[in-house]
This record gives structure tokens, C-alpha cells and sequence, in this order.
């Protein structure tokens, strides 16, 4: 699964969360450098904005801050936070959702149209701009499905958890996403290139 | 099986997550059927290439905002009240240079009283516009070695202060530098690196007019920007 923590040993976990908790500044930067990068990269695919992202990382980094004290090892830090950062992620998107009305989903469901392209993508020359910025375009539903499915590695069931609906409904988000992203990809290989501008943010 | 029973199921095809005899059927439509092979192979690239994604970095001011945050959080609740006692440096010097505009450098410079003998900076520092990063740079190149020479007017608690804070400065600096090389086209990367850059200056700003004080004897004077500093 690759969505879990970098290897640290249960006793190096509670010792770090420990002086954290106790307020040593030191033990609290190195909890954000051996963590940030891991969870901005999977806060940035979930709300598809770099910007964003940065806020809500340091959301979830004061909210550990304040509960650190009372991690008692029961999953690993990594983990911890991980949970904690989706969390954070449906809380904005879910925020997001009822301030604008449902409009571009629809739009986007019905102005799909199929592919042009005939020969079949591959992999490797599918350009990782590209799938970010096609990754972005999805709805929320289906690209959170995605990304904790497909560029995170969780398997159905763990998303149904975490997300709070069945394995099936994971599945065939999974689906609706992967099949869209076929849409904007084969659209994108016909279309002429835009500027890196849109990459702003990531470094 | 037809096109429009086949294509829901491709997915779990592609992901080998499902029976045997249902993916025997998929099979069976595919060998007859190029477009939907095709929609099976895209699908199947996709989910390789999403796995691929390289992870991404957080710009470098992020961490200095949440330090900051960090310590706010800390005064507001009452414990450790000497908590990353030297980053708030930082943010004070950033809202500092924020509220007060940059281009004060030079006039900051110039010491209330006796503007003689200290250089101007904009006649040796290249205009912000057509060159920020030489800019600061200078700007700082000059302000360093007129602090510096002065350091020895404040006492060692406030010099240490100041001095750590140019040391978390310098550490955002290097790593905006470092991200800058890996991704010379970051517009994040480049922002970061000024950022870190204009604190510099600000603080130094701080810093001289502190020595400044200090060297004309006005205590007040100098409280006053300490406290500011230490706000």
C-alpha cells in the first residue's frame, strides 16, 4: 500500500510525537520534514490546487500539533497524519461542494465526447503535466477515488472507509475517472501544447 | 457481450478484480472488437501512469508559516512561551518589509543625523524591476557589512536573536536555491527564493536601525524597535 507511512519504528514514532508534544521545536520540524512531502503531494491531487493545498497542510500540521501529545502508537505517525490529511481534504471539498451548486459535473457529463484518437495511449509518453492537469479537470467524487486508488495505491475496500461510500460506488468512480482522463488525454495529444505556467506549484 | 456491457466492466478488467468466467467473457468481446481493445488498453495506461506520478515538494515559505503558526498557537494556549522564540523574527520581518514597501532599503540606510559618511544603495544596487535577485542580493551584501562592523553595540541576547533568525532565512534561501536548480521554470521556487530574500533585507533593515540607536545612546529609540523586533 502505498499510501502508508515511510518505514519508522513504533518506538522512534512515540518518542518524536512525545517531544513534540512537550513543545521541542526541533522534534516538530523534523515531524513536518519527514511528512510534508508526502502528504502536500496527495493534498494537492485531492483538491487540484497547489495553493490550496498549502493551506490545508499547514491546517494539518497545527491540528497535530495540538493532539500530538495524545498519539499513543496505535498506527504509525506517517499514518497518522495520512488519515488526518484526507480527512482535512473531504472536509474542504465537501465545504466546497455546497457553496457552488453542482454545475460543472453535469456539464462535464454530458459534453463528453468520444475520443477522437484511434491508437491506443501508452504509459510511458503519456506526459505527467498532462495527467495532472487532466487530473485536476475531473469532478471531485471520482478524482478522489482516483488518486487514492491509482497514484496512492489504495485498494477499494480502504477507499470505502475513508471516503465513506461502498466498494462498489469506489469502483465505478475509479471508472468514471479513468475514463474521463482517457477523454482529456487523447484530447490533449491533438490539442496544441499550453504554457508551464499552469505547473506553478510544483517543484 | 456488447460494446455498452463491455465498457463498464473494462476497470475491473484491467485490474484483474473480477471472476473468471466474467473476464472470459470480456476476453471473448475484446478479441472481436478493436475499440473497445483499445478503450481496455487506454485504461490500462492510465492506471500505470497515474501510479508513476512523481511526488511533489511544498514550497519552502510553507514550513515558515506554519512555524510561525506553531508558536502563535503556543502563546494563545499559554505553555512554552520560549517556544520557536526566534522564529516570530521572520514574520515581523516580513510584514515588516510588506507594510513598508521594499524600496525603503535605501533611505534605511541612511542613518537618522549623520547621512555622510553610509553609501547610498541605490547608486551601487540594480534596479528591482530589471533584476530582483541581483537586487537583493546587493542590497543585502550591503546591509551585512555595515551590521557587521556594528554588531558589537548590542548585547549578545539580542544579537543571538537576530543572528538565528538569519540563520532560518539563509536555511529557506538555500533551499529555494536547491529547488530553483532542480525546476529552474518553478514560479513557486522563484517566489520562495524572493520571499526569503526580502526577509533578509527587512530584518537587516531592523537590525541597523537598532545599532543606529544604540550608537546615538537613545534608549527609548532602541526599546522601541526591539520590542518591535521581539513583537
Amino acid at each position: 500500500m502505498r499510501g502508508a507511512a515511510t518505514p519508522s519504528s513504533p518506538a522512534a514514532d512515540l518518542e518524536l510525537a512525545q517531544r513534540c508534544g512537550r513543545g521541542d521545536p526541533d522534534a516538530f520540524e523534523q515531524l513536518y520534514r519527514a511528512h510534508a512531502g508526502r502528504l502536500y503531494t496527495l493534498i494537492v491531487r485531492m483538491v487540484a490546487s497547489a495553493e490550496t493545498a498549502e493551506d490545508l497542510l499547514q491546517e494539518v500540521f497545527l491540528t497535530a500539533y495540538r493532539k500530538v501529545g495524545n498519539f499513543r502508537g496505535d498506527s504509525s505517525l506517517g499514518t497518522w497524519l495520512y488519515r488526518m490529511a484526507v480527512n482535512h481534504c473531504l472536509d474542504y471539498l465537501r465545504g466546497r461542494q455546497s457553496k457552488m451548486a453542482r454545475t460543472t459535473d453535469s456539464i462535464d457529463e454530458d459534453g463528453m465526447v468520444e475520443p477522437a484518437a484511434v491508437a491506443p495511449l501508452v504509459a510511458s509518453a503519456i506526459s505527467r503535466l498532462d495527467l495532472e492537469r487532466a487530473i485536476e479537470r475531473l469532478p471531485d467524487g471520482c478524482r478522489t477515488a482516483f488518486v487514492l486508488h491509482d497514484v496512492e495505491g489504495f485498494q477499494h475496500h480502504e477507499i470505502a472507509t475513508m471516503l465513506g461510500i461502498s466498494e462498489g460506488t469506489s469502483k465505478s468512480q475509479v471508472h468514471k475517472a479513468r475514463m474521463k482522463l482517457r477523454a482529456f488525454l487523447k484530447g490533449a495529444m491533438s490539442a496544441p501544447p499550453r504554457a508551464l505556467s499552469a505547473q506553478a506549484g510544483r517543484v | 457481450m456488447n460494446c455498452s456491457t463491455c465498457q463498464p466492466l473494462l476497470s475491473a478488467y484491467v485490474d484483474e478484480a473480477m471472476r473468471a468466467e466474467e473476464s472470459a467473457a470480456v476476453d471473448e468481446h475484446l478479441r472481436g472488437c478493436a475499440a473497445c481493445r483499445v478503450v481496455a488498453q487506454d485504461l490500462a495506461s492510465i492506471r500505470v501512469a497515474g501510479g508513476s506520478l512523481e511526488p511533489l515538494i511544498p514550497p519552502a515559505h510553507v514550513w515558515h508559516r506554519i512555524a510561525a503558526a506553531a508558536e502563535t498557537q503556543t502563546r494563545a494556549s499559554g505553555f512554552h512561551a520560549g517556544w520557536f522564540a526566534w522564529r516570530p523574527l521572520a514574520a515581523v520581518a516580513m510584514t515588516a518589509v510588506l507594510a513598508a514597501g521594499l524600496w525603503r532599503v535605501g533611505t534605511l540606510l541612511q542613518p537618522a543625523g549623520d547621512g555622510d559618511s553610509t553609501p547610498q544603495l541605490a547608486d551601487v544596487v540594480p534596479a528591482a524591476e530589471s533584476d530582483p535577485e541581483a537586487h537583493y542580493t546587493l542590497a543585502i551584501a550591503r546591509l551585512e557589512e555595515v551590521t557587521t562592523a556594528d554588531q558589537d553595540v548590542l548585547d549578545q541576547e539580542t544579537a543571538g536573536a537576530i543572528n538565528a533568525g538569519l540563520t532560518v532565512i539563509d536555511e529557506a534561501i538555500t533551499e529555494s536555491r536547491a529547488a530553483l536548480r532542480t525546476e529552474p521554470q518553478s514560479e513557486s521556487a522563484q517566489e520562495s527564493l524572493f520571499a526569503a530574500l526580502r526577509r533578509k533585507v527587512a530584518l537587516l533593515q531592523e537590525m541597523l536601525a537598532l545599532i543606529n540607536e544604540m550608537r546615538k545612546g537613545n534608549q527609548e529609540g532602541a526599546a522601541r524597535i526591539l520590542s518591535e523586533i521581539n513583537r
